[in-house]
């Protein structure tokens, strides 16, 4: 066969047309399965953090927000992801925050979190409350 | 045409001959695009590991074994896929990267040693698959923005406060060429456009018009938002329709003589 014939009639990649089929299913199948990773900006969730502490008598008093956790957050997840994933933020940092260690017993920390969903208007809330 | 039976035209699409050149060609328009998507932080490697990297690169860019050195790349390079910022552009490199490398790109713009030249490349499927790649590429984000929010511009608004966004839209437009674009349209502008990009390549006559598109498209982009290397990454993936890699199977040769 010459190597004109041989172009006309192409062979295989492997040697074999099952293997062929076999490696062209695999890698389309990877291609399908990591699709979403292709993603690249499609939504956003805004977010605004406050935090109060509330004192034993109810009377309550706004702290500045720790450094790492940020009073304005952008997350590329949806709110459903993005919040909860903030709260546990909050919560993990919360558990060593000598400032929550230190409190009168009785004392809540009130993390107010407003967001909005593909939108730079916050009109959702969520609250997360820390006890002493 | 329309009556050639489903499996013969499945078998055509898969199974046509690749064009030893532009195999060839192509090879070396990947290599430089691989040094240009992985250079930064490569030396931050182990020695022993730079040294096979740069060893399976040279294999693969001068055609010589460029099968098995593609192969040893994509192991060698998948420990620097996750890098923060590129990890899209390098994603669809490494899958291209693996798919080519079933391409017997040696038999043609290679040093000596290699494949003889003249022997067929192999068939069209592993280029099928870069093809396909590049159409999801566009398709899944343009289904991904398919969405009342998105189209309606607030996601746009909202994103541009990513520090990666060269833009300020929070009034709700975009300053272009002295004219202020409502956002929604550059919501649904966008997003027309990529799904453009993503059906037009499989139309052989539209593909000029399709990677003017895209180059249109991409240079109004890096105006707007910082996307790393995807632009590279995706521009480069053009040549898989733009280059004559897959040959028509009713191009026959006249049987020898």
């Amino acid at each position: 066969m010459t190597g004109r014939r041989a172009a006309a009639a192409p062979g295989t990649a492997t040697g074999s047309l099952a293997i062929d089929l076999v490696a062209f299913g695999l890698l389309a199948s990877v291609l399908l399965v990591s699709a979403p990773r292709l993603r690249v900006y499609h939504r956003i969730t805004v977010m605004d953090v406050r935090l109060e502490r509330v004192w034993p008598d109810g009377s309550t008093e706004p702290v500045e927000v720790p450094r790492q956790i940020g009073s304005r957050r952008l997350s590329l997840l949806s709110a459903a992801d993005a919040v909860p994933e903030l709260s546990a933020f909050i919560r993990a940092y919360a558990a060593t925050d000598p400032m929550v260690r230190d409190a009168v017993p009785g004392t809540r920390f009130r993390w107010t979190v407003t967001y909005g969903q593909n939108s730079p208007r916050l009109d959702r809330t969520s609250e997360i409350v820390i006890e002493r | 045409m329309s009556s050639q039976p489903l499996a013969d035209r499945a078998r055509a699409f898969l199974f046509a001959p690749v064009d030893p050149v532009a195999a060839g060609a192509f090879r070396l328009a990947f290599a430089l695009v691989l040094v240009v998507l992985f250079r930064p932080r490569v030396l931050d490697l182990s020695t022993s590991h730079w040294v096979s990297l740069a060893a399976a690169w040279l294999a693969f860019a001068a055609g010589v074994t460029p099968r098995a050195a593609g192969f040893a790349l994509v192991g060698l390079l998948l420990p620097l896929a996750g890098e923060p910022g590129l990890t899209v552009s390098r994603q669809v490199l490494l899958f291209s990267l693996l798919a080519f490398s079933f391409v017997r790109s040696g038999a043609a713009l290679s040093l000596p040693g290699g494949i003889a030249p003249g022997r067929p490349a192999g068939p069209a499927w592993p280029i099928r698959l870069m093809q396909i790649q590049l159409s999801m590429l566009y398709g899944v984000n343009a289904l991904a923005k398919t969405t009342p929010h998105f189209l309606s511009g607030d996601t746009l608004v909202a994103l541009s406060l990513l520090p990666n966004f060269r833009v300020d839209l929070s009034g709700g437009t975009l300053a272009a060429g002295g004219l202020a674009l409502p956002v929604w349209l550059l919501a649904a502008g966008v997003t027309l456009v990529e799904y453009a990009l993503a059906i037009g390549w499989w139309f052989p006559r539209l593909r000029p018009a399709t990677a003017a598109l895209g180059l249109v498209f991409h240079g109004a982009l890096t105006q707007v938002v910082n996307i790393g290397l995807l632009h590279v990454a995706s521009i480069f993936l053009y040549a898989s329709f733009l280059l004559p890699l897959i040959q028509s199977v009713d191009q026959k040769s006249p049987p020898a003589r």
